[in-house]
């Protein structure tokens, strides 16, 4: 966890440095991937440990908001 | 035999020490001339952010200095070889701290304003970059917040660093109606904060 947060420090140093969009885009980007992989990864063990009702907890859900 | 912490503290005491009393003996020389730096010139938001974040740095990295014990709230645990890294960034601050002072002489404000006798310096490491003071400043509070494995001092220096890159444009312009052509073509030769990589492009204007 550190070791990710020290890159993070690394990239965000090296785009105030910059101000290069690109860099700082790219790491927008990579860092919404790793979140994105993460929260399928949880949501898929919390699956198999919980089965049918996770499933309707997450149909009753929204993923960061509530449903309308 | 000391630990590991007490080591990164002391390793942060001398390098910190020695890069502040560079700047500050530099600082109070240009402030001998006496002239009086109007800083209402800046716009008071960006005036305003830069003192609060400036502040809340220098306070937290003095509280390390002083007894990492005060920052303890907010340390991290970080692999050795970060802080190690830290150390490093650091270390290359002190002599580079000395050769931007040196260079820019009694030019140096707290502020963008430009001084009466003011003369544009185009040796030493700003032959390549335009603002290198900041960039050490930059470096030299990464290093610690490295060295110290401290996140607080980390995202000050990161927010702090929001109304530089806001006041740098504002300063350019300061000094492109001072120089003139002089300035802008200097500007097209130099990077802001890092050297221009004329290959790569790595920097905007």
């Amino acid at each position: 966890m550190t070791d990710n947060l020290f890159f993070h420090l690394v990239f965000v140093a090296v785009f105030l440095l910059t101000e290069n969009w690109f860099i700082g885009g790219f790491f927008l980007g990579a860092l919404t991937l790793i979140v994105a992989t993460r929260l399928k990864r949880e949501e898929q063990v919390t699956l198999e440990k919980f089965g049918d009702e996770y499933r309707t907890y997450m149909q009753q859900t929204g993923r960061f908001l509530p449903t309308a | 035999m000391m630990n590991t912490d007490e080591l990164f503290h002391w390793i942060a005491v001398v390098l910190m020490v020695s890069s502040m009393s560079i700047s500050f003996s530099y600082r109070r020389k240009a402030a001998q001339t006496g002239e009086k730096i109007d800083a209402k010139e800046e716009g008071s938001l960006i005036l305003n952010l830069r003192r609060i974040f400036g502040l809340l740095l220098w306070l937290s990295a003095l509280a390390y200095l002083i007894n990492p014990q005060w920052m303890a709230w907010s340390s991290l645990s970080l692999p050795n070889w970060i802080r190690w890294v830290g150390a490093g960034i650091l270390l290359i601050c002190v002599p580079l701290v000395y050769w931007v002072f040196s260079s820019l002489g009694r030019n140096v404000t707290p502020t963008v304003v430009t001084r009466q006798e003011h003369t544009l310096v185009t040796h030493g490491p700003y032959r390549w970059v335009r603002h290198p003071l900041y960039t050490v400043g930059f470096l030299m509070f990464f290093g610690l917040s490295l060295l110290a494995a401290n996140w607080f001092i980390a995202l000050t220096l990161m927010l702090g660093f929001i109304p530089i890159s806001l006041r740098t444009p504002i300063e350019e312009a300061r000094l492109v109606e001072r120089f003139g052509d002089e300035y802008r073509s200097y500007m097209q030769r130099t990077g802001r904060y890092l050297p221009k990589l004329s290959a790569f492009e790595i920097r905007s204007n």
